[in-house]
């Protein structure tokens, strides 16, 4: 995702220069006030770590392999405001020893990676600490929704950047772009998960974001109340929710990248309805009550874009109507049997 | 005093320890008169090609001066490469899906070729300057350079501890890799996944651990908030000749260009 | 079967400390205790005093407590009890003149040496230190030349072998001129020659050494006396020739000589 020199134009390099040097400066401040001294050696290990971690291969489909980004990996560690001051760093090197990226897109590329990508992620898990509960399956799930999101976000903000320098429209490179990054987020929120998920199993008190002070403590078979397990993460459990965090994506993905090249002919019921002369008795009052009128987004012009953002809002929707149906009923079936629940053996022999 | 001729940045292959007048330079106009070239190369109007020869041939000749060996350079261009290529093998289908008309076949327009144009010389050319800044000084020299024209002395000292300490962390990784291939993957390709990922849990706890080491390391030696990391050395006159000329060429280069195609 | 190990009363009894020499000791410690937050006592109750330009060992198994008694040493832990460093007690405002009297040798170089080249690391101390160019200038050729590595100010420390490593990290504290140096298993990683070469330069040194190492060869040859630590407690005080002859007590305490070392140690006790 790093823009090479040439892509953009002055204004839109210098902009960005501006804004990102302002945030940087200030993620700069907020980390020093929390680590003190300390700030210098962890953060420049920490950098190293990430851009070690970017450099490992990790296969994909047959032949090719993946690399992380990072942006989400170090703020689920390390907190926003570190993961942004070491994404910098990490992007500086790139730039002035690697060529990865241009000197003149440094701005462009900070912003996206080490400010959207870093803002997002946090604010996915910050969101979603909130609505889901509170024990390390959901927190890995919200690292992979985070990681996700931070991947297809920034290369949003990307193309908004190519758009305004004239280099590419934004209703060709959009839907481009987010279509491959959605994939390529899949593999973000896998890997990521992974490595958080493998942080977590043994120092949990090094993951900045997990909250485990908060953690819900619960009835025990006996009575007792205890906290929920951190030991490890329960194996099925992870993959059952990487799956449904992959389903999700795909669903999104397809939404969005598919649903523009659907056909304008009319479907099966329109087609019988106009045969039969039935579509005239239908009204047009409907339409008006609809926030998304035949899948258009009012004030997108461009009509791939509009169907594409359309698509993904109610795959979005759809989602989480499943999800909460979903948990209604869990939760609705799970109490039933509580009244019924053996008492274990060890709490018999207490007696 | 005169600089002498040390390492150039870590990716010249150790053998090739070259000594020209660029290395001995004074960091800071290297970075300052590389970033003037740039900003003046992807600013400058695309139509105006003349300009992008005019800083080619300057580039070319700063190459030269430095004595950098060819091979390497173009190792270095070829990173840009695939970006170019992308673009080119894009092009048709951009300009046609741009004028409504899905037919890849048709002609490319004079102004998406532009594109194509524009793009690859920038990159090209920008390449060239920072490989250019790369191979003729050393990273301590760069980050002291960095920290005299005042970016942030904390971000500065974590660019150091980062180049510092990458070389260390890819040994232990490499290391820790060795241990989980010689135990074998499992059958599927993608089993390695997970022990990869295992293998960065790892690294992010050993990386935690060392910093708190590096720390009292640092206290031992009396750390009491600051490093500096560069010198209070002077400009010679070849310095400010370099920055002033190179500066001013650029420029020109520029405001001609502009001029040229209002 | 294990050897019940004896308490500390009985091998202080039977080879007392070696006898203190001139003046006021250089490091003084009297009842050190310690425990990391959350864990058992990792120090319990330690005491024993160093007179300068004496050369010390601190042998002992692994979890003994050595490393962490180090780190007492130059106040970047505080426990319960009292550690005096040339006459100061170790506390928050004599913290730092300590520090430039203590050179702490860390296990690993890599931890030590975190700036880029070797004469910005060597120069790092003495710059903390508040002294003039010049004169820092001054202190790194000097500690270079000390440890053999004249000239390498401007080599990139990731390019140095494991050796330079350790001998640029001894010169990083040299610099600063200390009066005492405590170095953590120097001898660790380093094949023969450049072992042999470490010591020589440690023999050189004219400073109050302690040296914390399971090489029990390297401590016979550079330290006449020798501490055992075992489970957070001194249990011996003696020349280093006494102690590690005493098979009994070495076998007590998890330590071995090299099975090589000589007559004296294969002699029934």
């Amino acid at each position: 995702m790093h823009i090479p020199d040439g892509f953009l134009d002055a204004p839109t390099a210098l902009a960005t220069g501006g804004v990102s040097a302002a945030a940087i400066t200030y993620a700069l401040r907020r980390v020093g006030r929390r680590l003190g001294d300390r700030t210098v050696p962890l953060l420049g290990l920490l950098a190293a770590f990430i851009f070690a971690a970017q450099m490992l291969n990790f296969p994909v489909a047959a032949g090719t392999s993946g690399h992380v980004l990072g942006a989400a990996l170090a703020c689920a560690l390390v907190g926003p405001w570190a993961a942004c001051v070491i994404m910098t760093a990490v992007l500086l090197v790139q730039a002035f020893g690697m060529a990865d990226g241009g000197i003149s897109a440094l701005g462009a590329n900070a912003l996206n990676m080490a400010v959207i990508g870093v803002l997002v992620a946090y604010a996915s898990l910050w969101l979603l600490g909130r609505v889901l509960p509170k024990n390390s399956t959901s927190y890995l799930l919200s690292v992979a929704v985070a990681s996700w999101a931070s991947v297809v976000v920034a290369s949003a903000a990307a193309s908004a950047e190519l758009a305004a320098s004239g280099t590419v429209d934004l209703g060709i490179a959009l839907p481009a772009m987010l279509s491959v990054h959605m994939v390529i987020g899949l593999g973000e929120a896998l890997i990521t998960t992974i490595i958080v998920a493998s942080v977590l199993a043994a120092r949990p008190d090094l993951v900045r974001t997990f909250d485990w002070a908060r953690l819900v403590t619960t009835r025990g078979r006996d009575g007792a109340t205890e906290p929920v397990g951190l030991g490890s993460v329960p194996k099925p459990r992870l993959r059952f929710w990487s799956f449904i965090a992959t389903g999700l994506v795909i669903a999104a993905a397809l939404a969005v990248f598919l649903s523009p090249f659907a056909s304008p002919s009319p479907d099966g019921l329109e087609r019988v309805a106009t045969d039969t002369g039935f579509s005239s008795a239908s009204t047009d009052q409907g339409w008006r009550l609809s926030p998304l009128p035949d899948y258009r987004l009012p004030g997108i012009d461009s009509e791939g874009v509009s169907t594409a953002v359309a698509g993904l809002i109610g795959t979005t929707f759809m989602f989480a109507l499943v999800f909460a149906l979903g948990r209604w009923l869990g939760n609705r079936w799970g109490k039933g049997k509580a009244g019924s629940r053996r008492t274990p053996t060890s709490a018999r022999q207490a007696e | 005093m005169r600089r002498e001729a040390t390492q150039p940045a870590r990716f010249l292959p150790r053998a090739a320890v070259v000594d020209s007048a660029i290395h001995r330079l004074d960091p800071r106009v290297k970075v300052v008169a590389i970033l003037t070239l740039i900003l003046a190369i992807v600013s400058t109007p695309r139509e105006a090609a003349w300009a992008f020869v005019a800083y080619a041939a300057i580039l070319v000749l700063l190459v030269a001066i430095a004595r950098l060996p060819l091979k390497h350079v173009f190792r270095r261009l070829l990173v840009v490469l695939p970006v170019i290529v992308l673009v080119a093998v894009v092009l048709p289908l951009y300009g046609a899906m741009r004028q409504g008309n899905p037919d890849p076949t048709s002609v490319v327009a004079g102004a998406d070729l532009l594109l194509l144009w524009n793009v690859a010389a920038k990159s090209l050319l920008a390449t060239l300057s920072v490989v250019l800044l790369a191979s003729t000084t050393t990273v301590p020299d760069i980050l002291s350079a960095f920290e005299r024209l005042r970016v942030p002395a904390t971000l500065v000292l974590i660019l150091s501890f980062m180049f510092r300490y990458v070389f260390v962390l890819a040994e232990e990784a490499r290391r820790m890799h060795i241990a989980i291939e010689a135990r074998g993957y499992g059958r599927h390709r993608l089993g390695r996944i997970p022990a990869l990922a295992r293998l960065a849990g790892a690294l992010f706890l050993r990386s935690h651990n060392r910093g708190e080491r590096v720390y009292e390391a640092m206290l031992s030696r009396g750390f009491n908030g600051r490093i500096r990391v560069s010198t209070d050395s002077k400009l010679h006159l070849a310095d400010t000749l370099f920055v002033g000329s190179l500066v001013v060429v650029a420029l020109a280069i520029r405001l001609m260009a502009t001029v040229a195609w209002r | 079967m294990r050897e019940k190990r004896g308490r500390p009363a009985d091998w202080l009894r039977r080879n007392p400390p070696v006898a203190a020499s001139d003046s006021s000791p250089a490091v003084e410690v009297t009842d050190l205790h310690f425990a990391y937050p959350g864990c058992r006592d990792v120090l319990r109750g330690i005491s024993f005093s160093i007179h300068p330009r004496e050369s010390v060992a601190i042998i002992g198994p692994n979890g003994a407590g050595k490393s962490t008694l180090a780190l007492h040493l130059n106040g970047l832990l505080r426990g319960d009890g009292v550690v005096r460093i040339l006459g100061l007690a170790v506390s928050d405002r004599t913290v730092r003149d300590i520090r430039t009297r203590v050179g702490l040798v860390f296990q690993d170089p890599d931890d030590q040496l975190f700036l880029t080249s070797v004469g910005q690391d060597v120069a790092f101390g003495p710059s903390n230190m508040g002294l003039s160019r010049t004169e820092i200038d001054e202190r790194v050729s000097d500690a270079l030349a000390a440890v053999g590595m004249d000239g390498s100010e401007n080599r990139l420390i990731h390019h140095l072998s494991s050796g330079e490593k350790k001998r640029v990290a001894l010169a990083t504290t040299l610099a600063m001129r200390p009066d005492v140096l405590i170095l953590d298993e120097p001898s660790a990683n380093l094949d023969p020659k450049a072992r042999r070469r470490l010591m020589q330069i440690l023999k050189s040194l004219p400073v109050t050494k302690i040296i914390i190492t399971h090489d029990l060869p390297l401590a016979y040859e550079l330290c006449p006396r020798a501490l055992l630590l075992s489970e957070g407690m001194l249990v011996a005080d003696s020349t280093t020739p006494e102690m590690l002859f005493d098979q009994r007590l070495l076998a007590a305490n998890d330590l071995e000589l090299p099975y090589a070392f000589g007559p004296q140690a294969r002699a029934e006790v």
